[in-house]
């Protein structure tokens, strides 16, 4: 096969980041790939692996060298080579909150290709992957296996020419700090000094009472949205209502009695100081005991499962 | 137009999650209850309203709750959700690896975000005409101004999730939208502040953004009306044009 047949062509292929530190990710490195080839990149972390898949994938620009993918230059003809290529990424980037079948008409959709024709891939694809009867599920239910092979189904919906792939090894985690909100929480409230104590606990206890059941919804609630609709629609008008800006007299007589049942207000009125101290305090704790005793189940049945 | 897509995929999404958008004009209707009737029977009516008649507190508070609404959901669209799938989901990675481009990118969010505002206003605009807070027919101008305001804060977002290092930056955008909210003249009219204060208030975007909507919904026609279109529709095009620059140099890293 001569060198018009190449697939990928790198001469002094490079990649540098100004930083700060300024580094070299990769250093003029000569490569080729022909057609029915499966090539490989070999190499410890930080070799600069993914640097050059991404720079394959014409989703990194390269800084020197030549790199020239299905004989035509990747700086110039990005969108065409694009098009041309499939891409089975480090970490899964499945939509999760779309089906099995959603997700490759969509990724189909970022090619412009017509719905008709990836619905006719779809079936295809599917019975590939071994994911035909998981086609209306959400990617939520399937397994790290099979999203794997949806993603890999996924990158062929364009038919592509040169398949990349590359090697899971990290995974994001989000790290959030409840003892900040607190604290802030405490610093801005206007309590006297000698308030501030039960002020406090008031604070604590809420958070705790509202913590403890809502961790316990968080680990069986199936989408993130589903979270932000319970912060809507619960916390929200709790938040309203619960005597927070106005007296809770102020409200119809059956809006009053079911206040009584806002974890919020028996918080504000121990924070406050109004009302009777040793009721409110009850709640909040019964409220705090039944929600780690959800929180529990429900951690334990997800660990489990 | 290849960035249309974006907003293919997020309506396939909100196909499944539809009541994060219904969450959406709860949030306000609860300050207007809250706030505009229950705090309103306190207050009263409110008298100093430049230009116009004396109106009911909860009818003055109203169109300020909307601004606020459409800021929120194009702001929470193009810096939380849009963080998250920059950092979290690496939905964009997935989008670069096909033909579309950062520009596409930036293009179809913030389009996708003008066109929830808009959803979002409506909805918000019909439920304040059936309390009967409505009285001018000029309220309906209140519709293409919140998409103007979804699309000056929704560009203004996506420079703003460009410089985020991680999440708990996300902090100090809460830091800057809470206090806007609660001082840009949303509750009480710009008369309460000493006059270098209002200097400061009246730069604030939520400023224009309330007069943009307060002054038709209430049936005042002034020029502060195009004053308010020209700040946002300016700072839209700023935002867009450094946005598009700044997504691509994020995401070609």
């Amino acid at each position: 096969m001569d060198d018009a047949a190449a697939l990928v062509r790198a001469r002094g292929l490079t990649k540098t980041y100004d930083g700060p530190p300024p580094y070299t990710a990769v250093a003029g490195i000569n490569f080729e790939v022909r057609r029915g080839e499966a090539f490989g990149f070999l190499g410890p972390n930080g070799a600069g692996k993914s640097t050059t898949m991404r720079m394959i994938g014409c989703v990194s620009p390269r800084s020197g060298g030549e790199l020239e993918i299905l004989g035509r230059d990747a700086a110039t003809a990005r969108k065409a080579i694009k098009a041309r290529i499939g891409s089975v990424p480090q970490d899964d980037t499945l939509d999760t909150e779309l089906t099995v079948e959603e997700n490759i008409l969509i990724y189909g959709r970022y090619f412009g290709l017509p719905r008709a024709l990836i619905r006719e891939r779809t079936d295809r694809l599917l019975e590939f992957a071994r994911l035909t009867d998981k086609r209306a599920s959400r990617v939520q239910e399937l397994s790290g296996g099979m999203r794997r092979r949806l993603t890999i189904a996924r990158s062929l919906v364009n038919e592509p020419d040169l398949v990349l792939l590359d090697e899971p090894t990290t995974a994001f985690r989000a790290l959030t700090d409840a003892g900040a909100i607190l604290l802030v929480l405490v610093t801005f409230g206007a309590v006297t000094p000698g308030d501030a104590p039960r002020a406090l606990a008031g604070a604590v206890l809420t958070a705790l009472a509202f913590a403890a059941p809502l961790s316990a919804y968080a680990v069986t609630a199936e989408r993130p949205a589903q979270l932000t609709a319970v912060f809507r629609f619960v916390i929200m008008p709790l938040y309203m209502f619960s005597g927070t800006f106005f007296p809770t007299g102020q409200l119809p007589g059956w809006l009053q009695k079911v206040v009584w049942f806002s974890p919020l207000w028996h918080g504000t009125e121990l924070c406050r100081g109004t009302g009777r101290a040793a009721i409110h305090l009850t709640v909040l704790l019964a409220l705090t005991a039944a929600g780690y005793l959800a929180a529990r189940r429900a951690y334990t049945r997800r660990l489990t499962a | 137009m290849t960035a249309a897509v974006l907003i293919e995929r997020n309506l396939m999404i909100y196909k499944h999650t539809w009541y994060v958008l219904l969450a959406e004009i709860f949030e306000p209707i609860l300050y207007l209850l809250s706030i505009g009737v229950g705090i309103g029977v306190l207050v009263g009516t409110v008298t100093d309203v430049p230009g116009g008649d004396p109106v009911r507190y909860a009818a003055y508070v109203a169109p300020a709750l909307l601004a606020t609404a459409a800021m929120n959901g194009a702001m929470n669209e193009t810096t939380y959700l849009m963080f998250g799938k920059l950092k979290a989901d690496r939905t964009y990675e997935s989008m670069l690896a096909t033909p579309l481009t950062e520009r596409d990118v930036a293009l179809g969010e913030i389009g996708w975000a003008v066109l929830r505002g808009t959803l979002v206003s409506l909805a918000f605009l019909a439920v304040i005409t059936a309390l009967g807070l409505v009285r001018s027919p000029w309220a309906l101008l209140v519709v293409p101004g919140a998409a103007l305001i979804a699309f000056a804060f929704a560009t203004a977002g996506v420079v703003v999730v460009t410089l985020l290092r991680d999440w708990p930056d996300l902090q100090y955008v809460q830091l800057v939208m809470l206090p806007m909210f609660l001082f840009a003249t949303t509750f009480y009219p710009l008369s309460v502040y000493p006059r270098p204060v209002q200097l400061v208030v009246q730069a604030l975007p939520l400023y224009q953004a309330i007069e943009l909507l307060r002054n038709p919904a209430l049936g005042i026609l002034t020029p502060k009306i195009a004053v308010a279109a020209l700040y946002l529709a300016t700072m839209g095009a700023v935002c867009l044009t450094i946005a598009v620059r700044r997504l691509a140099r994020t995401l070609s890293l």
